[in-house]
């Protein structure tokens, strides 16, 4: 079995340093297959499968990778399975059609806060929060706390679910009903960032901002304006050329 | 033994009719003698002979016919001798087959003489041994065409009765040739009528092929006119009879359209030619490529060994009647690591003995295991959906499986209750595959939860149609359910045993086309079947 395991690990690994996606894609399904197998490893110690798994799906360049027969699974992760794991794991899955969805929610929330952070781990924790966040029902489940990994500003991948479904109407509300401008402006510089205009959904997004008064729940005002803030890697105009983030032009103007 | 005392006989019998028509060969000396005293006779009494005074005769050498007649005598004697040369071989050969080692373990015994029955089916030592009665047949033709021959000359009548006789035969075993040839339940069976059957059918088939190949291609050219489409495009567009006022315009300026569709026939013609032999030969050269040059290393040990020991396994079923050979060669089977293309007359073999480990009850349809053979009823049960899945997916037409199938519903109808089997898990799949209603694309595997040895034997089993399957799709993909499989059993809590989870892996492996090492699947060979 060993032998077998390690020449799986070797092909997975000869794919991904290949930097075609084809094949990779092609093979979705043994790789998901592969996934149970790769999680009780990684709790024994023997993390190199699951890495491997990782890094083929993210050579993938697939939003929809993990086949759909791994949400039985992925709903009753073992508990034995690493935070680590679990936060990498997550964002792989679609949560349109898992069950005990709060359970699993929590579950990611305690192991988000039990993990030490690194720009992999916010960048899951980050897509699968805005993954969960999609699906509206699930917001209420969504701790507070979760939402402050917004203002970590991970680098999200070009390809990425999480900044797809993440600009859907209700996850504006959301966000913006926490009341905190700073985990809203960095939600607004996360989903931007890298922003493909074809592959977004791109009409939703613009009503959404648009016109702030019919669709947006109240803000309070009162707030002091945030300090315009400009990202190392963004290229954003200066806030005295576009106006404040509260501005609904805002989006326009970035297109 | 037979055929060597008969080439005796028959040498026996041709030798006296060879000598007898040997001193037809050279002078006869009381003919000269009797021609020297006539001659002095005539010396002494001129008057005796009258008018015609006798002569010494001139040796000019046999008549033809006896020339022929030796021929063919000799012939026939030859073909005797020779037919008992062969057998007494014959008889050295097959006492060194039958010859027992007495060395190495039961398995190498095994081996060794099911190499030496492969090479007796090789090279065709059945077609030689029985070559031997057809020269006996063609030595006692040649004396019979013989014996005529000579009588001919000597009396018509008695001629006659022999040449009755020898025609009587003669139609007689063409006839026979000709039943065993249209009927294989005939009993007068003759290596004659198998070749003949042979020929009869290579013909059919040829002439089956030309009857619809011709036609098929004649029609395909004629589709692949652009005329022709549209032709047929526009004939179909006709409301009413192209006659009538509203589509007499359109015919003719279709007609005028004619020699436009003819030259644009002539110019695409060679370029689609062109394009359909590139896309052939690229076809052709990628599979070769992927057969021949770049094929992925199998996984599992030498394919040879492998189907060595499976014709071993099923020679063993077919043959002995022991229980306990056939628990021991059950066991050796459900432990293989791969079967490989094995010959499909496994599955009776395996049908055979799980059937005579179980009782039916016709009324109630209870399935009952009889006292002694739980543990035979276990093993082949499990050996028989082995190899009756395999051979479901590899080669569902074969006739082997529909005979099986028939017999299966013979024994076990459709409403035959297995609950309370200790292998109901594997009866009830073998049930399903009987009666072609086990579609794996859409099982529910979360359902399925059998005993320990039955999903350590059924992971077995997925794994080589996986195996089988890739292979057959030139080293391209295995069946979906069978990943869906591996999936399912390797989030099973708890974990199956390690044997299942080596085979699950073993799958997800052959579709990524790794190449594992043989050593890969030691554990297979070891993983325990506690039955």
């Amino acid at each position: 079995m060993g032998q077998v395991a390690s020449s799986i690990i070797q092909k997975l690994r000869a794919m991904v340093e290949d930097k075609d996606w084809r094949p990779i894609k092609a093979k979705r399904k043994a790789i998901t297959a592969l996934l149970p197998y790769a999680l009780q490893e990684e709790r024994d110690g023997q993390p190199e499968m699951f890495d491997t798994f990782i890094q083929a799906v993210r050579a993938s360049k697939d939003r929809d990778f993990t086949w759909h027969w791994i949400r039985q699974y992925a709903s009753s992760i073992p508990h034995e399975t690493s935070p680590r794991a679990i936060l990498l794991i997550l964002p792989c899955i679609r949560w349109g059609r898992l069950t005990a969805r709060e359970d699993l929610i929590q579950r990611w929330a305690v192991a988000a806060s039990e993990v030490r952070c690194t720009e992999e781990v916010a960048q899951s924790v980050v897509n699968t929060l805005l993954q969960i966040a999609s699906q509206e029902e699930l917001i209420p489940y969504i701790p507070a706390d979760a939402w402050s990994w917004l203002a970590k500003r991970p680098s999200l991948p070009p390809i990425c679910r999480g900044r797809d479904v993440g600009t859907r109407g209700h996850v504006v509300r959301a966000v913006r009903a926490l009341k905190d401008i700073e985990a809203l402006k960095s939600y607004f510089l996360l989903v931007w960032s890298e922003w493909n205009y074809f592959l977004s959904k791109t009409c939703e997004y613009e009503t959404v901002i648009t016109p702030a008064e019919t669709y947006l729940p109240p803000i309070d005002m009162s707030c002091p304006p945030p300090e315009p803030v400009r990202p190392p890697q963004m290229q954003f105009p200066s806030s005295s050329d576009r106006g404040s983030c509260h501005s609904p032009r805002y989006g326009h103007d970035i297109r | 033994m037979l055929t060597r005392s008969q080439a005796g006989l028959f040498s026996a019998v041709t030798s006296a009719f060879i000598i007898e028509v040997h001193s037809h060969l050279q002078p006869d000396p009381n003919d000269e003698s009797a021609a020297l005293l006539r001659v002095l006779i005539h010396k002494i009494d001129n008057t005796t002979f009258g008018n015609d005074p006798p002569t010494l005769p001139q040796w000019t050498g046999p008549p033809q016919t006896i020339v022929h007649v030796q021929a063919i005598l000799l012939a026939s004697l030859a073909a005797s001798l020779l037919s008992a040369f062969l057998a007494m071989l014959g008889k050295q050969w097959l006492n060194r087959y039958v010859s027992t080692d007495m060395r190495g373990t039961a398995i190498e015994r095994s081996q060794n003489r099911q190499r030496k029955l492969d090479g007796v089916v090789t090279w065709y030592f059945d077609y030689v041994m029985e070559s031997l009665p057809l020269m006996l047949q063609a030595a006692l033709l040649l004396l019979g065409c013989a014996l005529t021959r000579y009588l001919w000359g000597i009396n018509i009548t008695v001629a006659s009765v022999v040449l009755s006789v020898t025609l009587f035969g003669i139609t007689f075993y063409g006839s026979i040739i000709v039943a065993g040839a249209v009927s294989e339940t005939c009993p007068y069976q003759t290596p004659g009528a198998r070749l003949l059957h042979h020929i009869s059918l290579t013909v059919a088939t040829i002439v089956h092929k030309l009857f619809t190949f011709v036609p098929q291609k004649l029609r395909s050219l004629a589709r692949s006119s652009i005329y022709c489409d549209l032709f047929d495009e526009f004939w179909s567009s006709l409301e009413q009879p192209w006659y009538s006022p509203k589509n007499i315009f359109a015919c003719f300026l279709f007609v005028c359209y004619v020699p436009v569709a003819l030259i644009l026939d002539g110019f695409l013609g060679p370029v689609m030619l062109l394009i359909t032999f590139g896309r052939m030969t690229s076809d052709l050269g990628y599979r070769w490529y992927h057969r021949f040059i770049a094929p992925p290393k199998m996984h599992g040990p030498d394919q040879k060994t492998v189907a060595l020991d499976v014709r071993c396994v099923s020679w063993m079923l077919q043959t002995s009647l022991d229980k306990a050979v056939h628990l021991s060669t059950m066991k050796h089977l459900a432990t293989m690591v791969t079967l490989a293309d094995f010959d499909p007359t496994l599955i009776s073999g395996c049908f055979d003995v799980f059937v005579g480990c179980i009782k039916v009850d016709v009324s109630s349809y209870n399935v009952a295991i009889l006292q002694g053979l739980e543990q035979l009823a276990v093993v082949s049960a499990v050996c028989f959906l082995r190899t009756f899945h395999q051979l479901s997916v590899t080669n569902p037409d074969s006739s082997v499986l529909k005979d099986v199938r028939k017999r299966y519903n013979n024994v076990f109808p459709l409403e035959t209750d297995f609950r309370g089997l200790p292998f109901y898990y594997t009866i009830t799949k073998i049930h399903a595959l009987a009666n072609q209603s086990w579609n794996p694309r859409y099982i529910r595997w979360g359902d399925y939860t059998p005993s320990t040895q039955e999903y350590i034997s059924f992971t077995r089993s997925v794994a080589e149609v996986a195996q089988v399957v890739y292979r057959r799709t030139q080293y391209q993909k295995i069946p979906r359910w069978t990943l869906r499989f591996a999936l399912h059993s390797l989030s099973l809590d708890p974990i199956p045993p390690t044997s299942a989870i080596a085979d699950c892996l073993s799958i997800i492996a052959i579709d990524l086309g790794c190449e594992v090492s043989s050593t890969g699947f030691t554990m297979l060979d070891e993983r325990c079947v506690h039955i």
